[in-house]
């Protein structure tokens, strides 16, 4: 022992000593730090949100590959246009004469479902409301040869306040012969990506209360009856976020404006176009619906074999396209649409998912979920790049210890595929219940390797300057191929296609390839397994939260190394700078600043104490 | 000398699509079913001159039809030397009926619709 340390503790010793944290507080106080920062980053703040626009066009990208086309054959869309008002030698609002005709051309082509998205509130002639009324009966009854009926259902005001002479939603008493009302509200738009949510019914709760089904799940229901994709479960009525889907409908592209982003004729102009894209992934929409739609001029003209197979025993949306109704509908896809494709859209989500619809409000599941990734982002962070012995120690650095963490290793990776056979050969209802005991055990194995891992360089073949000059040949290699292959696909297949396809491949192949980054190669790979899970049902996250994860984990990681540099910094200093005279009047405050900086240390200690004289040095 | 060729070709093509439209305008068919429980004939295609035909009625008949040249939603036809129109939609023919052109050609469905002129701001759209 130091002669010196004997020696009472004067105030310029005190000043003199460097306080220091043991690693293992430290890794507490930055886990506490990082899950406090996931937590409200993530959780409660929404920075998922936050990344819109590229998060949506990402999600976009990914929606048009795997939105399944049941609802797309299922549903069509009738639209009033405004031109149609002139062909049809009618003015707005439109005559309930032309409505009969619109109907009973419906009834000739045989839907199996029907919503009318007028309102018809209006004062209008005792006969004219007869005669639609009748109309009405008689597409209702326009199968029954078949033995079938025809569901109608109509448009429902919003409730009135005061008692009034038409209770059913404003609608006449003689239009509710052989029709049923429904809610067809709008909600307002959610977040700033336009996400849309759909009520199950006017009043929540909506199961057993006599509450108005909307459009969308009253059709699903004429629809569907008692098939397995019905919706009977207690979480069957919760309001949906509608996923807009957006792929081609070859009939609206027979008569309808449908050009693509960036189908802009001449360099200039798509250099122009690409310019306004990369501002904001968004700015060029959709100009196409998804859902087939027909014209009732079309309708109404002579029989056609394209009308026959978009209504004929079909889930059909009656609506307008009128500029003074203003019942329009905003999406993260489209340019604004008709008020009419909401409610097909939300139909088309209940046909093609069935009671996993995805929820406005997040299953309890999706909690679990969340905190799931949460603590994997951080443990990650934690022992990334360079790892505290704590944590080393935790994931077995000892000899013992990693015989022991060897065995759980490959325990876990056996678990993993064990629950991945489980899932396949099962295909349970909740398929990502199963599949996540298979993420978390692939998790815990891969932060074991991170944390085992020899530190420093590996032993390279060969020689520093080829090596540099060989990365930076591979390097513009990749950015060339990347950026003609973007553009290419850009041209082809839309913007957000380029993104998904070539740009995030392009920056995985240059982290794997270049960067040799292959942590972030392997957690890329993790959360991409991930989003596929937490896609399924229950969790129903969405790659949106998953891309908010994997930004949280590259913000985060930079910071971390950011923080450690100028804690490392600050310390150096602290330790040429021991006296209280060359710190100022800031002097006061450096046992403070002791506290926060080394705090900000990574890596493991290589001295367990300071006692004035030693420099503090960190691995 | 060089000899002068008389060009025909614009002439024959202009002629044959004149032909193709005459005949696409003029197509005869046959009506041969009614696609709803009943029709509504128009006489002398007037709104207010209606004639209702059940299926039962028009079973086993068969009406000559053509095309209304002024609309694409009606059909003409004759009987007992009356003119008659009759909706489109309502009744089955034995061949095809052409659509001469979708009048909705280039449609354009979503998107903001231009501002009339009672919403529109002043300058609003000079680009300065």
């Amino acid at each position: 022992m130091d002669a010196s340390s004997a020696l009472p503790v004067s105030r310029a010793r005190r000043f003199a000593r460097i306080w220091r944290p043991n690693a293992t507080m430290r890794i507490l106080v930055q886990g506490l730090l990082l899950s406090a920062a996931g937590v409200w980053l993530l959780i409660y703040h929404g920075l998922p949100l936050q990344l819109t626009p590229w998060s949506q066009a990402i999600v976009n990208a990914i929606v048009s590959h795997v939105y399944p086309l049941t609802g797309q054959a299922d549903t069509a869309v009738v639209l009033f246009r405004e031109e149609n008002l002139t062909q049809l030698d009618a003015s707005f609002p439109v005559p309930y004469e032309r409505h009969v005709d619109v109907l009973d051309a419906l009834a000739a082509y045989r839907p199996a479902a029907v919503f009318i998205d007028f309102a018809f509130m209006d004062p209008r002639p005792a006969d004219d409301v007869k005669r639609l009324g009748h109309a009405i009966c008689r597409l209702r009854d326009s199968r029954q040869d078949e033995q079938r009926t025809v569901a109608v259902f109509l448009a429902a005001a919003p409730p009135a306040e005061g008692p009034s002479p038409r209770p059913a939603g404003g609608i006449p008493r003689e239009l509710l012969a052989c029709a049923t009302p429904v809610d067809a509200q709008m909600d307002a738009e959610r977040g700033v990506s336009g996400v849309i949510t759909y009520a199950a019914c006017r009043q929540e709760p909506c199961q057993g209360t006599p509450s108005m089904p909307s459009a969308a799940f009253a059709m699903h229901h004429a629809r569907v009856g008692s098939v397995d994709r019905a919706l009977t479960g207690p979480r069957d009525a919760e309001p949906m976020e509608i996923i807009w889907a957006n792929g081609l409908s070859p009939l609206n592209e027979k008569w309808m404006q449908c050009r693509p982003p960036l189908a802009a004729v001449g360099l200039v102009a798509a250099v122009e176009d690409l310019m306004t894209l990369w501002d904001n992934p968004l700015a060029t929409k959709r100009k196409c619906p998804y859902t087939h739609t027909v014209s009732v001029v079309h309708l109404l003209g002579p029989f056609d074999p394209d009308v026959k197979q978009a209504v004929g025993d079909k889930a059909v949306f009656y609506g307008a396209s009128f500029v003074m109704a203003g019942d329009r509908v905003a999406s993260p896809v489209y340019d604004d649409l008709p008020g009419v494709y909401l409610h097909a859209m939300a139909y088309d989500n209940l046909r093609s998912y069935g009671p996993d619809y995805k929820r406005a409000e997040q299953h309890p599941a999706s909690w679990v979920a969340n905190v799931i990734l949460l603590v994997f982002t951080v443990f990650l962070l934690l022992v990334a790049d360079e790892p505290l012995l704590p944590a080393r120690r935790l994931f077995g650095s000892g000899v013992i210890a990693a015989e022991r963490a060897g065995y759980v290793k490959v325990a876990a990776i056996a678990l993993a595929i064990a629950s991945l056979a489980l899932t396949v050969i099962a295909r349970p209802k909740n398929p990502g219940v199963y599949l996540l005991p298979a993420l978390v055990f692939g998790m815990l194995a891969f932060i074991h390797v991170v944390a085992t891992r020899p530190l420093g360089p590996r032993g390279e073949t060969t020689s520093a300057p080829v090596r540099f000059l060989t990365r930076c040949l591979l390097g513009g290699l990749i950015v060339a191929v990347v950026l003609a292959s973007f553009l290419g696909v850009v041209k082809v297949a839309g913007f957000e296609n380029g993104l998904l396809l070539v740009l995030l491949p392009g920056y995985f192949v240059y982290k794997a390839v270049v960067s040799r980054d292959w942590l972030f190669v392997v957690t890329s790979v993790l959360m991409l397994c991930s989003a596929v899970v937490c896609y399924l049902p229950p969790f129903n996250l969405g790659p949106r939260n998953i891309v908010g994860y994997v930004a949280f984990f590259e913000a985060a990681r930079y910071l971390i190394k950011e923080a450690n540099r100028v804690a490392e910094k600050y310390v150096a200093l602290r330790a040429a700078y021991r006296e209280p005279a060359q710190w100022g009047e800031w002097a006061r405050l450096v046992p403070i600043a002791d506290r926060i900086f080394t705090f900000l240390l990574r890596g493991d200690d290589k001295e367990d104490t300071d006692e004035g004289t030693a420099h503090l040095a960190v691995a | 000398m060089r000899e002068r060729r008389i060009w025909l070709w614009p002439e024959i093509v202009g002629s044959a699509l004149l032909a193709l439209a005459g005949t696409a305008w003029g197509q005869e068919f046959n009506i041969t079913g009614l696609r709803t429980d009943s029709v509504t004939l128009y006489r002398d295609c007037k709104m207010e001159q209606p004639v209702t035909v059940t299926k039962q009625q028009f079973e086993g008949q068969k009406w000559a039809a053509r095309k209304d040249p002024n609309s694409a939603l009606y059909f003409l036809l004759v009987r007992d030397n009356v003119n008659y129109c009759v909706k489109a939609f309502s009744v089955s023919t034995d061949q095809t009926v052409k659509v001469d052109k979708d009048s909705q050609c280039n449609a354009r469905v979503a998107g903001a619709p231009p501002k009339s002129g009672a919403v529109r701001g002043v300058g609003e759209g000079c680009g300065k």
